[in-house]
C-alpha cells in the first residue's frame, strides 16, 4: 500500500444499524485500501459533531436515521461540509431517490447488500478523484465567474434564435437585471422581431463560424444612446460542429466617440485656423510683391519718363521746324513766281528776304539737326518700347501660375532693365552670362527672386555711403543638372549672427518703412518649394555677399539631335 | 535788360538736345551740362540766371547741386525737371532747395516749359528790379540824410 498512487483514508461510517455497520466495517477491511482510520456513528448530529473535530475523506451515509431521514440527511451534511466527498449506503432500491441524490451532493449510490469490498474499494476511490475534481472545476467556475463579473465590457450569450441565455453583471447593469432568456433585438433594438439577416452582426457569425467586429449603437434601460465596439465568437457547437451559442462581447466607447467628436471639432478648427493663416500669408505675399513692384515703380516711370520727356519735346519742336520749312517753302514759290514775271531789282529783293528768314529762323542749324532730331527720338521711342517689353516679361502677371521654359539669361536681362534706375547711381553691374540657361519656371517668380536679391545688394551697398560705386556680379552657368545663377556684391556683408535669419519672415535689417522683411522668405519659397531649386547665401563681413540660386535644368534634347546629326553625316 | 543765361544740367545728353532745339527760338542764351559738376563749371564762367536740373544723376545729385547754388549764387532762380514724382523727393526738393518750379518728366514744351520759362525770367528780372529800387532807395536816403546834416 505504499506504491504510488495510494493514499491513506479516514473514513467514517453514519448507520443506525449495527449489524449494517460491522458489514460494512468487514468489507472495508477486505479491500485493498490503506485505511488509517475507521469512525461509526449512528445519528446525524454525532457525524456533524465528529467531523467537526477531526478530518475524514470520505463519509458513508445512510440517509434513514434517527434523527434525520431521506434527502434531508444528505443535504444538511453537504450544506455544512461542500468539500465532503459523500457515498450514500442505503436500503431501498428507488432510482429517482439514487438520482436526486447524485444531485444534492452525494458521489455514489451503494444498496446494500448488493456491493462486495471489490465494488466498495471502486466507488471509494473513484468517489474521492471525482469530488476532487468537481473541487477543482468549482474553483475554476468561480474564478471565471469573478473575471466575468469583474469585466466592465457586456458579455452575453445569444442562442440561434436570438435569445439571450446568459449576460454578465455589466450588460445587466446596463440593460436591466432581467435580459437572461429575453430577445436580444428586443432588449438592444428596441424591435418585436428580429432585425434582417443582412444587417444582423450576430447572425454572421451564425453562418461563418468566425469571429466578428463591428461599432454599433444601441439604446440602454434608460433610453440613452450609447456606442459600442462589439466582438463576437462562437461558443457553443453541436456535435456536427454547427454553432450554437454566440458569445458577444461590447464595449462602451461612447466617451471615446465624445472625445473622437471633440478631436474632430478640435482639428477641423485647427484646419480654419491653417486655412486662415494660409490666406494671410498669401496676402503677405502679395502684398511683398506689391512693395518691391512701388519701389521700383518710380525707378521704372523716370526710366520712361527721360525718353517720353525728350521724345515728347521733339516732336513739339519738329512741328516748329515743320512751320520754318513750311515759310521758307512759301518764300520760295514767290521767288520762282518772280522769276517767271518779275524784275532783276524784285528777284533780288526775294533773294534778301529768303536770306534774312534763313538767318532768323537759325535754317542752318534746323537743317544740321533735324536728323539727329530723328534719331534721338527713333532711339528714345526704342528705349520705351524696350523697357515696356521687358516690363511685361517681368511680371507676367497674366499667366500668374503657369510654368513655362524660360532661359534665366532673358530674365536677369529683363530684371536689370527694371531694377537698373534703383541701381545704377550705387553700383556698376557686370554680367557674366552663359550661352542658355533653360529651366521650367514661372518667369515671373524667378525674376521677382533676381530683383529682390539684386535691389537688396544695391541697398546693401548704398548703406555704406562710400564714395565710389560698389560692384555687383552677375554669372550664370550650368553645374550637372542645375542652372546656376550668383549674385554678388561688395557691400558691406552679413554677419554670422544675422545670416541664419535672413531667409525668416519679417528679419529686416532696414530701417522701419523701408523693408517688409519678406523679400528673401517668398524668394526662398519661390525657389525652394515652388520649383524645387536652392537657395543659398555666403557672405564675409567687409568683403560682400554672394546669394547663389539653383534650378533644375532642362536637358537639352536638341544637343543629343545634334550630335546624332552630326554622326549621320560622318557616316554618310 | 541784360541778355538771360540759362544752364539745363542733366546726365541725359538727349533730354539737353532736345531741349536746345526746343528752345533755339527763345531769346535766352542757352547752357548745358550734364553733370553737378561741369553745371559748377558753367557757372564758374558764366554769369546764369536760371538754372534748370534733373533731379537723380550720379555723383552730385540735382538737390545737391541746387543747394551749392543756392548758398554761392542765391540770385540763381532754381528749377527742378525730373521724371521722379514720388511726394518725399518733391518735398525735400522744395524745402532743402528752395526752388521755383518743380516740372515733371515728359514736360509739354510749348504749353508749359516754355512758360514757366518766362516766368522763372520775369521772377529773375523782377527781384532784380526790386532789388535795383531798394539800391535806389537807400542811396536817395543815404543822400537825404546827407542833405539833411548839411
Amino acid at each position: 500500500m505504499n506504491g504510488e498512487g495510494k493514499r491513506d483514508f479516514r473514513i467514517l461510517i453514519v448507520e443506525d444499524d449495527a449489524i449494517d455497520a460491522r458489514l460494512l466495517k468487514r468489507q472495508l477491511s477486505q479491500t485493498e485500501l490503506s485505511i488509517t482510520s475507521i469512525s461509526h456513528t449512528e445519528r446525524l448530529q454525532e457525524a456533524l459533531d465528529l467531523l467537526r473535530q477531526k478530518n475524514f475523506d470520505v463519509v458513508l451515509l445512510d440517509m434513514n436515521l434517527p434523527d434525520s431521514n431521506g434527502l434531508d440527511t444528505l443535504k444538511r451534511l453537504h450544506k455544512e461540509h461542500p468539500k465532503l466527498t459523500i457515498i450514500n449506503v442505503t436500503g431501498g432500491t428507488d432510482e429517482r431517490i439514487a438520482l436526486e441524490a447524485l444531485a444534492s451532493g452525494a458521489q455514489d449510490y451503494l444498496i446494500k447488500g448488493r456491493f462486495d469490498p471489490y465494488v466498495l474499494n471502486k466507488s471509494i476511490q473513484y468517489s474521492i478523484e471525482r469530488k476532487k475534481t468537481e473541487e477543482a472545476l468549482r474553483e475554476s467556475k468561480g474564478k471565471l465567474d469573478a473575471m466575468l463579473e469583474a469585466i466592465s465590457d457586456h458579455m452575453t450569450m445569444v442562442d440561434r434564435d436570438m435569445t439571450i441565455i446568459w449576460a454578465n453583471s455589466a450588460a445587466k447593469k446596463t440593460f436591466g437585471n432581467n435580459i437572461e432568456g429575453r430577445k436580444c433585438y428586443e432588449v438592444y433594438r428596441n424591435r418585436t422581431e428580429r432585425c434582417p439577416k443582412e444587417t444582423c452582426s450576430l447572425n454572421q457569425v451564425f453562418e461563418t463560424g468566425q469571429v466578428n467586429y463591428w461599432d454599433t449603437e444601441i439604446t440602454d434601460k434608460e433610453g440613452n444612446k450609447k456606442n459600442f465596439h462589439s466582438t463576437a465568437n462562437v461558443a457553443l457547437r453541436t456535435d456536427d460542429g454547427t454553432p450554437e451559442a454566440v458569445i458577444e462581447i461590447s464595449r462602451d466607447i461612447t466617451k471615446a466617440k465624445e472625445a473622437e467628436q471633440g478631436l474632430i471639432e478640435a482639428n477641423r478648427e485647427l484646419e480654419e485656423a491653417n486655412q486662415e493663416m494660409k490666406q494671410m500669408q498669401m496676402q503677405l505675399v502679395q502684398n511683398e510683391k506689391l512693395a518691391s513692384i512701388g519701389q521700383l515703380a518710380a525707378g521704372v516711370a523716370h526710366e520712361m519718363n527721360t525718353p517720353v520727356g525728350f521724345v515728347a519735346s521733339n516732336f513739339s519742336t519738329l512741328r516748329n521746324y515743320v512751320k520754318k520749312f513750311q515759310t521758307l517753302l512759301n518764300m520760295y514759290s514767290t521767288l520762282a513766281a518772280e522769276i517767271k514775271s518779275g524784275t532783276m531789282e524784285s528777284r533780288m529783293g526775294k533773294m534778301e528776304e529768303i536770306e534774312q528768314a534763313w538767318q532768323t529762323m537759325k535754317m542752318n542749324f534746323v537743317c544740321e539737326d533735324i536728323e539727329d532730331l530723328f534719331t534721338e527720338s527713333k532711339e528714345g521711342l526704342n528705349r520705351v518700347t524696350s523697357i515696356i517689353q521687358n516690363l511685361r516679361d517681368f511680371s507676367r502677371i497674366d499667366q500668374a501660375e503657369d510654368f513655362d521654359e524660360y532661359d534665366l539669361n532673358s530674365g536677369i536681362k529683363a530684371t536689370l532693365i527694371v531694377a537698373k534706375n534703383e541701381i545704377k547711381y550705387d553700383a556698376e553691374i557686370k554680367t557674366e552670362l552663359c550661352d542658355s540657361l533653360l529651366v521650367r519656371c514661372n518667369s515671373g517668380q524667378v525674376n521677382q527672386v533676381f530683383l529682390n536679391i539684386l535691389v537688396n545688394a544695391s541697398q546693401a551697398i548704398r548703406s555704406m555711403e562710400r564714395e565710389e560705386k560698389g560692384i555687383i556680379e552677375i554669372k550664370t552657368y550650368s553645374e550637372d543638372k542645375w542652372a546656376v545663377c550668383v549674385i554678388s556684391d561688395n557691400g558691406p556683408g552679413i554677419g554670422q549672427d544675422k545670416i541664419n535669419k535672413i531667409f525668416d519672415p519679417f528679419y529686416t535689417t532696414k530701417p522701419a518703412g523701408k523693408g517688409t522683411g519678406l523679400g528673401l522668405s517668398v524668394s526662398y519659397d519661390i525657389i525652394v518649394n515652388k520649383h524645387k531649386g536652392k537657395l543659398t547665401v555666403e557672405s564675409e563681413v567687409g568683403k560682400g555677399t554672394s546669394f547663389i540660386i539653383k534650378l533644375p535644368l532642362i536637358q537639352r534634347q536638341t544637343e543629343q539631335k545634334e550630335e546624332i546629326l552630326v554622326e549621320t553625316e560622318t557616316n554618310g | 535788360m541784360a541778355n538771360i543765361t540759362i544752364l539745363f544740367v542733366d546726365d541725359e545728353e538727349k533730354v539737353l538736345k532736345s531741349l536746345q532745339r526746343g528752345l533755339m527760338d527763345e531769346p535766352y542764351n542757352l547752357l548745358f551740362a550734364t553733370s553737378g559738376k561741369e553745371a559748377l563749371e558753367k557757372l564758374e564762367k558764366n554769369e546764369v540766371h536760371v538754372i534748370v536740373t534733373d533731379m537723380r544723376m550720379p555723383e552730385m545729385s540735382g538737390l545737391e547741386l541746387l543747394r551749392i547754388v543756392k548758398e554761392k549764387y542765391p540770385k540763381i532762380v532754381r528749377l527742378v525737371l525730373s521724371g521722379y514724382t514720388q511726394v518725399t523727393t518733391l518735398l525735400t526738393a522744395i524745402n532743402q532747395g528752395e526752388i521755383f518750379k518743380f516740372i515733371t518728366k515728359p514736360w509739354r514744351l510749348e504749353e508749359e516749359f516754355k512758360s514757366i520759362l518766362q516766368q522763372a525770367v520775369d521772377y529773375y528780372n523782377l527781384r532784380n528790379e526790386r532789388d535795383e529800387l531798394l539800391k535806389e532807395l537807400a542811396q536817395h536816403q543815404r543822400n537825404t540824410a546827407a542833405a539833411g546834416n548839411k
